[in-house]
Formats: structure tokens, C-alpha cells, sequence
């Protein structure tokens, strides 16, 4: 990656955390390779605790903490939830999903995420927004 | 005064992020004016924002000529940015539309409110892509 991408990059994922900091919805903001760079206040009730404390989240950490569900229980896997569909098949997408929270208890939420993708089709990362039903 | 910059600034930072990207993005302000819509939304709804200009969104929706999954004509308050702008709520749905190209395309859409951290609300940012 050459010094003006990764540059691009950074710009792309900093200006998607500005409008995120910015704003009383839950946003998320995952990098190229799902991992979590930032979530604002808002999201803190799907972590149970503000992103200062938590920090950076591989997709594996917020995929096992977050443990998505269909409505039946049947495990969401990364890939189909829609910030795995906005990174991997790089379009927006939205769906229901079901999860337990801080407390335990089950939550559906409705979720759509769109990919941070430039003009020239570069990957920089997704946002994803998420709000109950 | 700083509630207007403060206005300004959530504007200025979603058509920042909006500008850059290859979704289809628009922006419409607190008093439902279209102020911004992304290249990528051009080649959806026919005309380029240049050409459009900032109108009300209301006067924008209806040259799309938004239809349901039943093919009756929506209404603006029918529609995700409707609800988001009303509701201060997230929204959404999937609907017909005819570009001003003339073109039909089946669409997706997602609406949000741009509430800043006080609860001011600054307007609403939709998403949109084809779905069909």
C-alpha cells in the first residue's frame, strides 16, 4: 500500500468516526478487516461499556461478545451480518438481528452497515448503524 | 450562533464522509432541504446535484415518483427520510423509483437522523442502492 492509500485510508475511517462522534445514534465504524476502530456513546449499550474502555475489537472478540442470533437462535456468523456483506461483498446491506446484552437480556435490533469504498472501488473499512425495533 | 455552527459542522462532517464514497448518499437539513447528494446517488436519480440544486426534498422525492412493494405511490412521510425527519428515528425500506433518466430501479433505502449529542436535530442522511 502506497503512502497516499494508506493516507486515503486514514481520511476515510477518521471522517466516518468525526460524523459518528458527532451523532446521537449508534454507529459503529470497522476497518477493512472488521476489526472495530471506534463506536460512539450511543453504541455503548451493545458493548456494555463506552469504547475508551473497550477499545479496538478483532472481528472474532465482537463476534464472540456480541454472539448475533436469528430470531430462532440460530448463530448470525460474521459473514452475514451486514457489516460482514458491506466488507466482504462490498455493498450496503440491512437485516433484524437478535442479541444479548450487557445484562443478558435479548435484544433485536435493526442493522444496516455500508461500506467505506471509494470511487475507485478501494476498501477502506464499513459503518454500521444499529437501532432497537 | 453556536447552535448554527454546531448545525453547520454535523452537515459539513456527513457530506464530508458522504463525498468520498461510492454509496449512494443524500442529505437533506432541519428544514428538509436536499443540501447534498453524492455522485454514486447521481447515476440512481438521473440528474447530478449540480443540476438539482438545493430544493426541498419533498419537490426531489416526488420527481423520483417513489413506489411500494404494491405499486401505489408513496407519500414523503411514508418513506424512510420521512419517518427519520419526523420520527427522529432510523428507517427502512425497499421501494420502486424512476430516475429522471426515466429509468425504473428497484431500491433499498436507509434513513437516519443526524441528532447531535445535545439531541439537536441537524437533518437526516440516507443511504440508498439497488436492490432489484
Amino acid at each position: 500500500m502506497g503512502t497516499g492509500e494508506r493516507k486515503q485510508k486514514s481520511l476515510a475511517l477518521i471522517r466516518a468516526r468525526e460524523v459518528a462522534t458527532n451523532l446521537a445514534i449508534p454507529m459503529v465504524v470497522l476497518d477493512s478487516e472488521g476489526t472495530i476502530v471506534f463506536f460512539n456513546r450511543s453504541a455503548e449499550m451493545l458493548f456494555g461499556r463506552p469504547f475508551e474502555e473497550a477499545g479496538e475489537l478483532t472481528s472474532d472478540e465482537w463476534e464472540t461478545a456480541f454472539a448475533p442470533e436469528e430470531a430462532d437462535g440460530t448463530p448470525i456468523s460474521m459473514r452475514d451480518l451486514p457489516a460482514g456483506v458491506a466488507l466482504t461483498q462490498q455493498r450496503p446491506h440491512h437485516r433484524a438481528i437478535y442479541y444479548a446484552d450487557a445484562e443478558g437480556v435479548r435484544r433485536e435490533v435493526e442493522v444496516t452497515a455500508f461500506p467505506l469504498m471509494g470511487r475507485e472501488g478501494e476498501l477502506y473499512g464499513a459503518v454500521t448503524i444499529v437501532w432497537g425495533r | 450562533m453556536s447552535a448554527r455552527r454546531q448545525k453547520s459542522l454535523v452537515l459539513i462532517l456527513a457530506r464530508e464522509l458522504a463525498s468520498d464514497l461510492a454509496t449512494p448518499i443524500y442529505i437533506a437539513d432541519a428544514d428538509e432541504n436536499l443540501v447534498y447528494f453524492n455522485e454514486p446517488a447521481e447515476k440512481i436519480a438521473g440528474r447530478s446535484f449540480a443540476e438539482t440544486g438545493e430544493i426541498p426534498i419533498s419537490e426531489w422525492v416526488q420527481m423520483l415518483t417513489p413506489v411500494g412493494a404494491d405499486g401505489k405511490e408513496l407519500s414523503r412521510d411514508e418513506m424512510p427520510g420521512g419517518i427519520a425527519s419526523r420520527e427522529r428515528r432510523p428507517a427502512h425500506a425497499s421501494l420502486g423509483i424512476t430516475g429522471l433518466d426515466g429509468r425504473k430501479r428497484e431500491i433499498a433505502t436507509t434513513a437516519f437522523p443526524l441528532l447531535g449529542p445535545d439531541g439537536e436535530f441537524h437533518g437526516i442522511m440516507v443511504i440508498f442502492w439497488e436492490s432489484g
